[in-house]
């Protein structure tokens, strides 16, 4: 090896600080176009490193072996993008240059180059991850498997809980094809979830199931003559008119006909009154008085009171052996009984089993209100498997809970006034088919004149049932190929239908099923694509996984047969309608929680040494967060909402955890008022307690927040080796306040710039909690002592100048001068999750022209929305 | 002395209480001339060690590493449950994968094992030590290898929720809750999945051809994730022959009533203990052979909340941290150093041939970080694996040139995978061997 490039160099150089000016000048004219950052290097770079840089690391001296004359100068593009990396990382840090170099430059030149070499490294990392602004094709996440398999089966059980859970992309979503890998356990799961599935309907001819049925008529175990066993079973009761439990034990007979030699099934009844034809159950025991509204709710069961939430009046049926692998019909006649101001009561009723001693895993089954006064029968039915049904203890009963979910919460309605639900009986079906086989069979092997003719009849499945699992017409071939599988398997198989759950298995392993591919018709030679147009299936796909998490539906597909889905005017009148169905759960829920990361509420643990809390609490937190988007969207509200709103979506639970007098009812949408301190959802528990450490607030956590999330412009990731926060350390630093530590922190040179980017924003949050409760003066009372000697100073200024006295006043700056800059965070999160992919480059075209059409819509969500769905990246492969 | 696995097929691990039948496994005399089984097992914990001075008065009762080299070393406080295994035991200093010594934090998951150069690019993520030795050591199990974590999946790059990576470098996803684990490794085998085995044959083939029409007519991008999809369903179809080859053996028998299979990382000690108990048995009943369990993640989760089994608040990430007063990291590092002794003595109380399951496995337990984060300085501990050849009994040093791949080539080696190199190896390292 020789010296010869390094010798040659040397040689061209005559001075040492002439030398590397020469070399840049040279080297940066010839760098290719650095999009958008035409004069970062060559402004913000160059001077610094040829002034402060060039004498260590030049041509004269090479410390640690850098010599920056040497390094590509394209940044972006070029070989030594790690290498700019880690002089950034110095230089972000004060390390360098040293403190003892003959040249310092200002704090501003600094923060100049840092800012310059930041802004260029962040493109060098979007380079480095590009598809080329084109969409790779990827695995359905697990969610969209599961929902895929409800819609393509008509069965709606929970399929994917065994996968492995998926990860999430950098900035949070999941469907982002560069994270999606499929691995041999996939693949394994992916078998065996189908074949399950397929079993489940795909079923073999036999007898109906007998339904196994139990009615209850709850008088009978409040007969007035007191001694006198109820009908068809003995009944134990407690305590008088009001306020008392009763329970009976149902025999066979007139109310209940088992399956085979089931143990009979147990009424009870607690604190519901007693009225003609039935029971009154109101959200409230009778004995309950109004009292303090924010006294903590009554814990029951579990350490963490986490059992079942039975504090309320409530009418259970406990049953064994349910046949739990089929559907559960559950029937209530009911009527309501309105409280004060025309409230009315919910009907609301869980399945779960008990675990232990006064622990139970349950699950809402169906929340509704009942708005008639005359009795009427509400139907409801559940697939067993879905709840934590008769799980893995088949001696313990699993029950049915009927409840009343108008909860006299943080009002002051006394119990006459709440709103009751007047129940007159309950009935439980097991095993219930509308018809047999189930439709679901019927769906898959439909009646057909070719029944009898195996070979033409699963032609007939196949041609049916493919389509729709690959979500697009299929070939003749393709046909022909599953044809000659489900041949080759009939012999080994033991009748027609487990052949067909074979063949049918081997559709849903397919890569056609599975992954989402936009592939071209023809084979390509060379692995290059044109740019295309998607077809009007290819974009039906994307529609339905972008608003449904699922698959299309007929009328995406009769659209697309038609040809007619990509005309603009059809694409947004079928995104409004896809909105409208309650399948767009699946956007206001996943693209809520990954936008937000919600999931950071269950990563933190709340520090009991703090709060008094109950663990369930957590899931109303999330569903906060989930059902403030979706009534955006419902209510076709503006996105300056998610920033600030007059309304939030509360329920009397949230309400006491946020001391907000008045709320009774369930989860409705409630106007605030100032005073309230609520508004966006920057003030929900979700975030202000996700970024917290589960004790105390975390300014940073939620600055990085609100500049990730919010304004879409994330801080670098920190340098190498920097620590966190650190405690306080000297007897003077533990008498700080968070915000003075932050301060004291942020004037260390090696943590300044950084930190003067984001804290300020945290700051803002300082008048809540961990919890995300308000606090404001030297005490929280909400913590429990020691800790509740703190000192709230929201006060703040941005490195830009703004100074805010308070949340109120970086929520104002948000929506005035950073107005813009929100909307397009907000664009560009809906269209990164809708196209499955990181946003590039090549899409700011689309991504102005989208914001310019939601700024002409008056910012409307829904807008946001449509405009992705027009838009040319959506459209195109 | 009462050998209860000879009298009624019957065997108990003793801490757990555990129940299983082994109606095969040579204890019963079906092959007990055979060669010793051979077993590796790859551990990790998160976040480096506790490292006072050697000087400071606390260094034994807060630091990890011990103190002076050879056999007469002293041992640290934290290392105590591991003392009655002394000569079982090695600890080792000084090694770590050189290319990503100047690493930020939080990655060491995702090149413990491998010793890629995944500084710059994911590009060169490779083959990971357990995958290497199990395409020898794995083909006489129902399972190939065991993938564990406590967060199961695989996340996302730079923050791996496993260790384990294929021979193209692909993340291989980690099993995390423990019923499942349990089904798959001892659930009974139902009608359904004897149907699927019979079929899944022509089923693959099926999806095989299906996959190669559909690659032909994908771009360049598309087509490195379709090549993925192939690679997983081709390995299912490696899976299926196995699988076939044991269809007519039932699985072990385990009572998992006897197991808390529906804890979760909330409770940490239990779910360490389960998960621990699930590896041992996967090695008793002889279904792998291979096995790595990543107890912590290096991100944010529930994983970070650990120490609470020893009544601290602090998160794991920030007990890390500690620059001075050592004595919560301590002892909450001494937690997790007394649930992998709990698993290393459970493999030496069950009689294997002619010694214990643990001589027949070797246990590579350590984290990728040293003093808060440093990327330098692994700690590493080495137990078992006295029948291929390991020696124990001292706490070696090597000097921060040493790539820990060295090791990892002398493992290989050992059981049964001859290698010459292993990533960015330079030599092999003999003197952990007899």
């Amino acid at each position: 090896m020789t010296n010869e490039p390094d010798k040659r160099r040397r040689a061209r150089f005559v001075s040492r600080s002439a030398a590397a000016v020469i070399l840049f000048v040279v080297a940066a004219s010839n760098a290719r176009s650095t999009d958008g950052e035409p004069d970062s290097f060559s402004k913000g770079v160059q001077p610094f490193v040829a002034r402060y840089c060039a004498s260590c690391h030049g041509p004269k001296e090479q410390k640690a072996s850098l010599r920056f004359d040497g390094l590509d100068p394209d940044v972006v593009h070029g070989r030594d993008t790690d290498t700019w990396q880690e002089a950034l990382d110095r230089i972000n840090v004060g390390e360098m240059p040293p403190k003892d170099a003959a040249r310092q430059p200002s704090a501003a030149e600094r923060r100049a180059a840092v800012d310059a070499l930041t802004r260029l490294l962040r493109r060098a990392a979007e380079e480095r991850r590009s598809t080329d602004g084109r969409n790779v094709l990827r695995r359905m996440t697990a969610y969209e498997y599961d929902n895929t398999l409800r819609d393509l089966l008509h069965l709606d059980l929970r399929f994917a809980t065994a996968l492995p859970p998926e990860g999430a992309a950098k900035e949070g979503f999941k469907n982002n094809s560069g994270v999606l890998g499929t691995s041999a356990l996939h693949i394994e799961y992916f078998e065996r979830i189908a074949r399950s599935a397929l079993e489940r309907v795909v079923l073999v001819p036999e007898e109906r199931p007998a339904p196994y049925l139990v009615r209850v008529e709850p008088e009978l175990a409040w007969q007035d003559s007191d001694d006198q066993p109820a009908k068809g079973g003995k009944r134990k009761k407690q305590g008088g008119r009001k306020g008392s439990r009763a329970q009976y034990t149902i025999k066979s007979g007139e109310h209940f006909s088992p399956g085979n030699g089931a143990k009979p099934p147990l009424f009870r009844l607690d604190h519901g009154e007693r009225a003609d034809d039935g029971i009154l159950l109101a959200g409230d025991r009778p004995g309950d008085q109004v009292g303090d509204p924010f006294a903590p709710e009554r814990k029951t069961g579990g350490s963490q009171g986490d059992g079942r939430s039975g504090y309320q009046p409530e009418f259970c049926v406990e049953m064994y052996e349910v046949p739990y692998d089929a559907p559960v019909l559950v029937r209530v006649r009911c009527a309501a009984v309105p409280g004060a101001g025309g409230t009315l009561p919910r009907l609301s009723f869980e399945l779960g089993s008990f675990r232990g001693a006064n622990v139970s895993d349950q699950k809402e089954a169906a929340n509704v209100e009942v708005r008639s006064t005359d009795p009427k029968t509400y139907e409801f039915v559940v697939e067993g498997a879905n709840f934590p049904f008769q799980s893995n203890k088949p001696s313990r009963p699993s029950y049915f809970r009927i409840f009343n979910d108008f909860r006299r919460g943080t009002s002051d309605l006394k119990y006459e006034e709440l709103p009751k639900l007047h129940v007159d009986w309950v009935e439980i079906v097991g095993n219930h088919y509308e018809s047999w086989p189930p439709r679901q069979h019927q769906a898959i092997l439909f009646d057909s004149p070719n029944r009898e003719n195996e070979s033409v009849y699963v032609r007939e499945v196949l041609e049916r049932f493919m389509p729709r699992a690959y979500r697009r017409p299929v070939t003749a071939a393709e046909v022909e190929s599953k044809l000659a599988l489900f041949q080759r398997l009939r012999d080994r198989e033991g009748s027609f239908e487990a052949t067909v759950i074979s063949t049918l298995t081997a559709v849903l392993c397919s890569p056609n099923f599975l992954l989402l591919s936009e592939p071209e018709d023809e084979a390509v030679a060379d692995g290059t694509l044109e740019r295309r147009k998607l077809d009007d299936y290819e974009l039906a796909s994307r529609l339905s996984y972008f608003l449904w998490s699922s698959m299309p539906d007929e009328e995406l597909f009769d659209l697309a047969a038609k040809g007619t889905l990509h005309e603009p005017d059809v694409l947004v009148a079928q995104t409004r309608r896809m909105l409208d169905d309650p399948k767009s759960e699946g956007f206001s829920r996943n693209f809520t929680s990954q936008w937000l990361d919600l999931a950071g509420i269950r990563r933190l643990a709340v520090n009991p040494e703090y709060f008094d809390f109950r663990e369930k609490t957590k899931d109303l937190f999330e569903e906060e967060s989930i059902r403030f988007v979706r009534h955006v969207l419902d209510a076709d509200l503006g996105i300056a909402n998610f920033v600030d709103s007059d309304f939030a979506v509360l329920d009397p639970t949230l309400a006491r955890h946020y001391r907000i007098p008045g709320v009774a009812g369930g989860f409705e949408v409630r106007d605030v008022e100032e005073r309230h301190h609520r508004g966006g959802l920057l003030t929900q528990a979700s975030m202000l307690f996700g970024n917290s450490t589960g004790a105390e607030t975390h300014p940073v956590k939620r600055g990085v927040w609100v500049l990730e999330r919010i304004l879409d412009d994330p801080p670098p990731p920190p340098p190498p080796n920097v620590p966190d926060l650190p405690e306080p350390e000297s007897t003077d630093e533990a008498g700080l306040s968070l915000k003075e530590r932050l301060e004291a922190h942020a004037r260390v040179a090696s943590c300044r710039d950084c930190h003067a980017k984001i804290d300020p924003w945290g700051v803002a949050f300082e008048n809540y909690n961990a919890l995300g409760q308000w606090r404001e003066g030297s005490v929280d009372p909400l913590v429990r002592p020691p800790h509740q000697n703190v000192t709230v100073d929201p006060t703040t200024r941005l490195q830009t100048g703004e100074t805010f006295e308070n949340l109120d006043d970086l929520k104002a700056y948000v929506l005035g001068a950073k107005r813009s800059q929100f909307r397009r965070a907000v664009v560009r999160k809906v269209m990164a999750y809708g196209l499955g992919r990181y946003l590039e480059f090549s899409d700011r075209a689309a991504v102005d022209s989208i914001c310019e059409a939601v700024e002409r819509d008056g910012d409307s969500f829904r807008s946001v929305i449509e405009q992705v769905v027009l838009s040319e990246p959506f459209r195109t492969k | 002395m009462q050998k209860p696995w000879h009298l009624n097929r019957r065997t108990v691990l003793k801490s757990a209480g555990v129940c299983l039948a082994l109606p095969w496994l040579e204890c019963m005399g079906a092959d007990a001339a055979a060669a010793p089984k051979k077993r590796f097992f790859a551990g990790y914990f998160a976040y480096g060690v506790p490292m006072p001075a050697d000087d400071a008065p606390d260094r034994l009762d807060h630091g990890w590493f011990p103190l002076g080299e050879g056999r007469d070393y002293q041992l640290p406080k934290m290392h105590e449950c591991l003392v009655p295994m002394k000569e079982k035991v090695t600890y080792l200093s000084g090694l770590s994968h050189p290319s990503m010594r100047g690493t930020s934090a939080h990655k060491g998951a995702d090149y413990f094992l491998t010793g890629a150069n995944i500084l710059k690019t994911y590009d060169k993520q490779s083959i990971s030590i357990d995958q290497h030795v199990a395409s020898s050591l794995g083909n006489e199990t129902r399972f190939q290898s065991l993938v564990m974590s406590s967060f199961g999946g695989v996340n996302r790059p730079y923050r791996s929720a496993t260790l384990s990576f294929d021979r193209s470098g692909r993340p291989i996803p980690s099993m995390n809750e423990p019923a499942e684990i349990f089904r798959r490794l001892f659930g009974r085998t139902t009608e359904s999945e004897k149907n699927a085995l019979a079929s899944r044959g022509s089923i693959i083939d099926e999806v095989l051809g299906e996959a190669r029409d559909l690659s032909r007519r994908l771009g360049a991008a598309d087509r490195a994730k379709m090549d993925e999809y192939l690679a997983s369903v081709r390995e299912v179809e490696r899976m299926t022959e196995r699988g076939r080859q044991w269809q007519d053996t039932p699985k072990p028998e385990v009572d998992g009533d006897s197991l808390a299979l529906d804890v979760n990382p909330t409770s940490p000690r239990e779910y360490l203990t389960v998960m621990y108990d699930l590896l041992a048995l996967a090695f008793q009943t002889d279904s792998t052979r291979v096995a790595t369990y990543q107890t912590a993640s290096e991100e944010a989760g529930l994983t970070d909340s650990f120490p609470t089994a020893v009544g601290l608040r602090t998160s794991s990430h920030k007990l890390s941290h500690e620059k001075k007063d050592f004595a919560d990291v301590a002892k909450y590092i001494g937690f997790l150093n007394e649930m992998h002794a709990n698993f290393v003595k459970k493999l030496d109380s069950i009689q294997e041939g002619d010694g214990t399951l643990l001589d027949n496995t070797l246990c590579f337990y350590g984290c990728a970080t040293s003093k808060t984060h440093r990327a330098v300085n692994y700690p590493i501990i080495l137990s078992g694996g006295a029948n291929m050849g390991f020696r124990h009994g001292s706490h070696l040093h090597y000097g921060d040139h040493v790539p820990l791949s060295n090791l990892f080539v002398t493992i290989a080696n050992q059981l049964d995978q001859p290698t010459k190199a292993f990533a960015d190896s330079t030599a092999d390292v003999t003197e952990v061997l007899g």
